[in-house]
């Protein structure tokens, strides 16, 4: 009997342990899943394609480092209670404040224009015009914005994160080798040798894993949701499992057009799908429906980011849980930002592809300052008290800030200057 | 024209407001935060002028 209460016992301490969790998970698994957006979608449908399963474990090592940077958001947001714009405002002063600021609506607008680029060019396979995407897309997200309430915005965004599942039966479908993805995806190696191209790889690959919209993000969606120093472990478990599953969805897209496109050049994801389709309808189809699935998690998050941070700064009303007369600015910003990218790529001969380059230099200019705060905010011991960076925690983190600055600032500078590493 | 310039007038009256209450700065200005702070200066600096000068040489 003694025993039989004991299990009884235990599977109630699990249940109730799983019970919490999942009313506390969500700003770690959203913005992590939301980091596969288009962009990072067409990465790594390229790298599969390029480099077939060989570049699986450079992937699985970014596991590690899009956790402990995305956890100390987590720990910042918990303990002050501020976004990241208000936190660099408050322990730097304007000058960081406003450059960060500006540089995150900016770099978030264009990465917005990036999200319906992908949107807009999954869905024209269907036959839908891109008029039509934009609308449906803007209404959509109209709807589940102006509910009323974080939680209901919170657990919609993790229906579309489950979404982001269906490259795993895609992986499937097309019958990869087992004993090629263990021996040439997990054995440390360099396809082809280490080159100019494939360092650019390596770099866009880190690129689509570590954005600075997600710091903003998450730390925001934190004080939003209402996370305390208590349930900090939660908050740390949420991003740690959100890092799992962002990086297992990526080495199943790899493996996807590794299998079925090895060789191919490819531009972007909705190219990499009609390609598929020739293959295997369904196989094509879900990457389609995958591409625009990450776009609108993409834009639903980056938006958010954006009009978060300047409810901060200007001190509106900034939550979800603010209906739409209680927070005009906030909301206004959201639809601003929102409607102006959407209507960018409907103008006739836009230049998408300049500004998806331009992203990437803007991104590498915002990334450094943003990682380089992050650490110097985790340090401020007379805020974060026993929740400041341990020594350890500094020489990981330091050293993930380090390896991220050198290799996105060669990535910019590759984007600048493409012949410089021919 | 002044359904134009109160608005202006508003808008840079709040961004004065915002500089003044982030005029301090709450994190300790160590000798390492500032070698650190002016180091993303320069760095930043680098960054925007190799930008300015590949869009020149592109032009």
């Amino acid at each position: 009997m003694n025993f039989f209460s004991k299990i009884f016992y235990q599977i109630q301490k699990v249940w109730k342990s799983i019970k919490l969790y999942l009313i506390l998970c969500g700003p770690g698994l959203v913005v992590m899943v939301a980091d596969n957006d288009a962009g990072g979608i067409t990465t790594y449908a390229a790298t599969g394609a390029k480099y077939g399963y060989g570049l699986i474990w450079f992937l699985l090592l970014l596991i590690p480092i899009a956790y402990f940077v995305q956890e100390m958001t987590v720990r910042l947001g918990a303990v002050t209670k501020r976004g990241h714009a208000e936190a660099i405002f408050e322990g730097f002063g304007a000058f960081w404040g406003w450059f960060s600021l500006l540089d995150l609506l900016f770099l978030d607008w264009l990465t917005l224009v990036t999200e319906f680029i992908g949107m807009t060019s999954a869905l024209a396979i269907f036959g839908v015009p891109a008029w039509m995407t934009v609308l449906g897309v803007c209404l959509f997200m109209g709807l589940i914005m102006l509910n009323g309430r974080y939680w209901t915005w919170e657990k919609i965004a993790m229906l579309f994160c489950a979404l982001n599942l269906i490259y795993i039966p895609g992986a499937f479908m097309v019958n990869p080798s087992v004993s090629q993805i263990i021996h040439n995806g997990l054995v440390p190696n360099w396809p082809g040798g280490f080159n100019g191209e494939l360092f650019f790889y390596l770099m866009a690959n880190i690129g689509t894993t570590i954005a600075p919209w997600m710091l903003f993000f998450q730390q925001s969606a934190v004080v939003d949701k209402g996370i305390s120093e208590k349930d900090i472990p939660w908050g740390k478990l949420d991003t740690l499992i959100g890092s799992v599953i962002t990086v297992v969805v990526a080495i199943f897209i790899v493996v996807v057009t590794g299998t079925i496109l090895p060789g191919v050049d490819i531009d972007d994801a909705a190219q990499a799908a009609i390609q598929l389709m020739d293959y295997n309808k369904y196989v094509g189809t879900f990457l389609a429906i995958g591409l625009f699935n990450a776009g609108l998690l993409g834009a639903i998050c980056i938006s958010l980011a954006s009009s978060w941070a300047f409810g901060e700064i200007f001190g509106w009303a900034h939550s979800l849980n603010n209906k739409v007369k209680e927070a005009p600015w906030f909301y206004a910003c959201y639809f601003f930002t929102l409607i102006t990218a959407g209507l960018v790529v409907l103008i006739p001969n836009a230049p998408l592809v300049l500004i998806t380059l331009f992203v990437q230099v803007v991104a590498v200019t915002l990334l450094p300052a943003a990682l380089v705060f992050l650490i110097l905010l985790l340090n401020d011991k007379k805020t974060m008290g026993k929740y400041a960076n341990t020594p350890m925690q500094n020489a990981i983190c330091g050293f993930i800030v380090v390896v991220i600055v050198i290799l996105s600032t060669l990535y910019g500078l590759s984007v600048l200057f493409p012949n410089m590493f021919k | 024209m002044s359904f134009i310039t109160q608005p202006f007038g508003r808008f840079l009256r709040r961004i004065r407001e915002i500089n003044q209450r982030y005029e301090g700065k709450r994190v300790e200005m160590s000798k390492g935060v500032k070698i650190t702070l002016f180091m993303l200066r320069a760095y930043l600096l680098l960054l925007v002028g190799l930008m300015v000068y590949s869009f020149i040489t592109k032009l």
